[in-house]
């Protein structure tokens, strides 16, 4: 290699040091002008933002939309009633058989007093009073005390079976239903003695005279 | 420049796109040498030299929007950095050697350590003996292609010439300061 391509080649790929580099730095990053965002990318973001934000309320409709469609719980006393509806006893001779609805209706009560709440009891009453029968109403709780068990009596073995209220529980239930029906009978302006008998046999005492049981 | 250091030159770029004046500190302290190295060749004065860098870097935090992520950053400061050189030297006097400048060539060209560091007066002298009978493509071939060794495309993007082009001014700027070395007395 003669001179001249040795000082070529000596030349090559070689930098010269600037003397204070931090010093050039600096003096550049001094002079530098305040960049604004490019618009594009101001669009992107304001686009992002509002992206997030339509996401996040849409997440949030469709929870409140599910939340007030829930399915609804029914109240425990409804379940239970209709849990334990007794089917009605087949009635056994033609007396029976022409038993008035009321009597029935009183039947399917007493079977599932055991379950219901106090506002129930006088709903069923209720419907005793406003369904009318052929009978007499007396005459038709009279039946209850013939041959056939009484709905109580029905009542009582169904809660052998399950029991789900105490003994004393029941009787006291019974009695708020017979004493409703007994004021029921009263605004019909019926007999109430035999029924007031049967309250007292209830209630394991002497029938009372019947101005202290009409007081009540 | 090996890809995870792409990588990461990408990611410091795009936050000097968002202006992230901080990220532009680590591109100022990469590149500033490289840009001083081109314009002290090209100019031959030193704070010449330092304005071109200054300038140059507040050219690219500028226009950092229309910095195509796909090309090599160095190209585009190359390019930003010779259009400036260019400018520059269309408002100078041509270049005339002094005479010292020829004392300090023989002073290179006669040590023997080849690893030597070149000082900032001697590219000076250098430059000034060596292409004072350039054109200015001629030089802008020549210190693209041969003293800062860039590759032939490299050189067709930064200064808008073809292969041809740049093979031609190369070829003449390389014969041309044989021709002066050897006027000098360097066979």
């Amino acid at each position: 290699m003669n001179k001249t391509d040795e000082i070529l080649e000596r030349l090559k790929g070689q930098q010269p040091v600037i003397d204070d580099p931090e010093e050039l730095t600096e003096r550049i990053m001094s002079s530098l002008p305040d960049r604004e965002v490019p618009r594009h990318d101001r669009r992107n973001l304001v686009g992002r933002t509002l992206l997030y934000i339509s996401s996040i309320a849409a997440v949030l409709l469709v929870g409140f939309f599910l939340y007030q469609n829930r399915p609804k719980e029914q109240p425990v006393v409804t379940q239970q009633t209709e849990t334990h509806k007794t089917p009605l006893p087949e009635p056994q001779n033609a007396e029976q058989e022409n038993m008035p609805k009321v009597v029935k209706k009183h039947h399917v009560v007493k079977s599932q007093t055991s379950n219901v709440t106090l506002a129930n009891i006088k709903r069923d009453v209720e419907q005793l009073h406003v369904s009318s029968s052929e009978e007499p109403l007396l005459a038709s709780l009279e039946t209850e005390r013939d041959d056939s068990p009484s709905p109580s009596e029905r009542a009582e073995e169904q809660l052998e079976e399950e029991p789900v209220i105490s003994p004393e529980k029941q009787a006291l239930v019974d009695i708020f239903l017979a004493e409703e029906v007994l004021q029921v009978a009263y605004e019909m302006h019926e007999q109430t003695e035999p029924l007031r008998a049967y309250i007292a046999t209830l209630e394991g005492r002497e029938l009372e005279t019947s101005h202290q049981i009409i007081s009540f | 420049m090996n890809k995870r250091t792409q990588q990461l030159e990408s990611e410091i770029l795009k936050r000097c796109q968002r202006g992230d004046k901080a990220a532009f500190r680590w591109v100022v302290q990469s590149y500033q040498r490289l840009v001083f190295s081109l314009a002290l060749k090209m100019l031959c004065d030193e704070e010449e030299a330092k304005d071109i860098v200054q300038e140059t870097f507040i050219r690219v935090w500028q226009n950092l929007e229309s910095y195509e992520p796909g090309r090599p950053f160095i190209t585009w400061l190359y390019t930003i950095a010779t259009r400036l050189c260019l400018d520059r030297l269309k408002g100078m006097k041509q270049l005339v050697p002094l005479a010292e400048d020829e004392s300090m060539l023989r002073q290179f060209a006669s040590s023997s350590s080849e690893g030597r560091a070149i000082e900032n007066r001697e590219w000076v002298a250098i430059v000034r003996m060596l292409a004072a009978e350039l054109s200015t493509k001629q030089r802008l071939v020549f210190t693209l292609c041969h003293l800062e060794e860039l590759s032939s495309s490299e050189v067709e993007q930064i200064t808008g010439m073809d292969a041809k082009q740049v093979k031609s001014n190369l070829y003449v700027a390389r014969q041309t300061i044989r021709k002066r070395l050897i006027a000098l007395g360097y066979e």
